[in-house]
């Protein structure tokens, strides 16, 4: 227990957690395969991805529950493979809270610290601490089953960061509770990451969630990495088409891609060329997609719309108007059958309503070229 | 649906009576002031239970019987519920054979295992030693110990443990702080089950006793067969008093445990 760090004494340097080639198969499924991954000490890293993606059995590899069947574990540049979990310094807060419900609340955060054989005088304290870190004061005597949802989350919260692990592992703290709780909690939990400082590694199948919470988010899918960045990286700019559709809306341009000089590539698309920065790593022509957000796309009422290498131009008919307030979403019908997605900030929408004719425009800079993965629909679903 | 439901508590009532029937009898013929087990009794006396506290023999069957009921609880608790939790837990082809093999005392009918273990004994010259007691009432009351606790066990949300174990519990301390407490009411049952399996248990013991060492179903037996006096029904009324005792307490506590939480 390190006496540093006032007034709560909760805080504590977090831990750096190392994945190298993690990899655990069940009977003859790869539940993870071959998962490198760096978190940073003190870092909020999420593991994003649908249900089966691997991203919880990674999580429980990493608390011990599940041993990988191949791979290095280390934290703090310590291998942990052979550790077994109550000697990880790690805490944990899982979906359905998993409150002791023979012990009352202080009882409940005082256990690890029982365990740790903590001075009694010294577990009140740091109790108090942490209900206070969780603004649960108050609730010492009560037992879990006198409590909500959001309540038990806050005192399992508590009880995992009492003893100031070195790492705080959480598998869909936020599933089980509703929208409203949820979104007030996500604020909770990022303040008491910034409080602490302890490494944060939170699992959910939530994009919003991930984007709000976190430093970097790890994308999982299939057992594998998809792609690591910060929010705004996967955003900006997905590498894969599964990135891309996972995390936010986008519209997918599916076509032939081809070199371009030096810089960038064409794609085929409803009779036009579309332009893209980069190039897919091959030579000729191969499938692939141009993506683009949104708010990059704009509409055009007939005739209108910019010109010259700097823009994008497709045909389009508005199908659907969804008026949202602050903003307001296009569903556009292209051409060939396939949907675009567009959102317009407010006081700054086209004189556009469904059944119009027009042009739908972007900038060359703003499409994403990636590799077309005809999966990927399945994947999403 | 009317005439349905009185019908149904004569019913009820009918069978209530039944079951409790012969504790009715046995308890007032223990008052009986007559040297015989005639029913009702026409006169009264504390007489037989006097004879009972009176007689070495009838003090140390009952004794012997306390002894053994307790060493028995403690054994079979123990082992039952470290096999429940194996059975609960454990994977893997030995595990079905290993259940029916500790349930097989319900099933395999009393007087086989009876001469099975005196034979045993015999061998063993077990035949008549409170070791030997403890061993075969402790096979008997294994299976009552261990069907509550492994109820209790399926029903216990494994996540709880791995929690535990999160927070710095190895696995002793889990078991012992986190599982135990959780499945206290079925290990409280099965000892309780295990008690009154060894305090009333007859047929082994009739085989293993000896002159020197008898339980109490055992003396009231002989006594039965031999001199038919009422001090019978003062032991039987003093086991029916202890059991019924014994459950009303356990009753009590589980419900003030469960109440608490």
């Amino acid at each position: 227990m390190p006496d540093s760090a006032p007034p709560t004494g909760l805080a504590r340097a977090g831990g750096e957690i190392t994945l190298e080639r993690l990899t655990k198969r069940y009977a003859d499924t790869a539940a993870v395969e071959d998962v490198s991954l760096t978190i940073r000490p003190g870092e909020f890293m999420t593991l994003l991805g649908p249900s089966g993606s691997g991203k919880t059995t990674t999580l429980n590899a990493i608390a011990g529950f599940v041993t990988p069947t191949s791979g290095r574990l280390l934290i703090d540049g310590v291998p942990v493979d052979n550790v077994p979990p109550h000697r990880r310094d790690i805490g944990m807060v899982f979906q359905h809270y998993a409150l002791f419900p023979h012990m009352t609340v202080a009882e409940n955060i005082a256990f690890p610290l029982k365990q740790r054989k903590v001075a009694r005088g010294r577990r009140a304290e740091l109790v108090d601490a942490a209900l206070a870190t969780v603004r649960l004061p108050g609730f010492e005597r009560r037992y879990p089953h006198e409590l909500s949802g959001g309540q038990q989350q806050r005192v399992a919260v508590a009880r995992s960061i009492v003893y100031a692990p070195r790492v705080l592992l959480m598998d869909e703290p936020l599933g089980a509770l509703d929208k409203k709780l949820r979104d007030w909690l996500q604020l909770e939990i990022k303040r008491i990451h910034d409080e602490l400082g302890t490494t944060f590694v939170y699992v959910t199948h939530d994009q919003d969630e991930a984007l709000v919470l976190s430093d970097r988010v790890a994308v999982f899918n299939h057992g594998k990495i998809q792609q690591v960045g910060t929010p705004g990286e996967l955003y900006e700019r997905p590498s894969t088409l599964f990135v891309a559709q996972f995390l936010g809306d986008s519209t997918v341009l599916r076509g032939q891609v081809s070199r371009n000089g030096s810089d960038g590539s064409t794609l085929g698309k409803c009779g036009r060329i579309l332009r893209a920065p980069g190039s897919l790593d091959s030579a000729g022509s191969i499938d692939g997609a141009i993506v683009v957000r949104p708010e990059r796309l704009a509409v055009h009422a007939n005739g209108g719309g910019p010109e010259g290498t700097d823009w994008n131009t497709l045909p389009a008919v508005v199908e659907r108007e969804i008026y949202l307030g602050s903003s307001r979403k296009l569903e556009l019908r292209l051409p060939d059958g396939d949907p675009a997605l567009v959102r317009e900030q407010a006081g700054q929408l086209a004189d556009v309503r469904p059944g119009d004719q027009v042009t739908l425009a972007w900038r060359v800079a703003d499409s994403v070229l990636l590799t077309d993965d005809p999966d990927v629909e399945a994947a999403l679903t | 649906m009317r005439l349905g439901r009185p019908v149904l508590w004569v019913f009820c009532g009918l069978v209530g009576f039944w079951l409790v029937a012969p504790a009715l009898i046995v308890l007032p013929l223990s008052f009986t002031g007559q040297a015989s087990l005639l029913f009702p009794p026409r006169s009264w006396s504390l007489r037989w239970y006097g004879n009972f506290f009176g007689d070495p023999a009838w003090i140390g069957a009952f004794w012997t019987s306390i002894q053994v009921a307790v060493l028995v609880t403690v054994v079979s608790t123990v082992i039952g519920t470290a096999a429940a939790v194996g059975l609960t837990r454990g994977r893997g082809r030995g595990l079905v054979a290993a259940n029916a093999l500790i349930l097989s005392p319900m099933i395999v009918p009393g007087i086989v295992f009876a001469i099975g273990s005196y034979a045993t004994f015999l061998a063993l010259r077990m035949v008549g030693s409170l070791g030997g007691f403890v061993m075969a009432h402790t096979v008997l009351a294994l299976p009552f110990v261990v069907i509550p606790v492994a109820a209790r066990l399926r029903g216990f949300d494994r996540r709880l443990e791995l929690a535990s174990a999160s927070l710095g519990a190895g696995r002793w301390a889990t078991f012992r702080q986190v599982t135990l407490p959780l499945v206290a009411p079925g290990v409280l049952a099965g000892a309780l089950f295990a008690f009154v399996t060894s305090f009333d248990e007859v047929v082994v013991s009739l085989f293993i006793q000896s002159p020197y060492l008898q339980t109490l179903p055992v003396k009231m037996y002989s006594s039965v067969s031999r001199d038919t006096d009422p001090t019978i029904a003062a032991a039987a009324s003093m086991i029916i008093v202890l059991t019924t005792v014994l459950v009303l307490v356990a009753s009590y506590v589980t419900v003030r445990r469960s109440r608490a939480r």
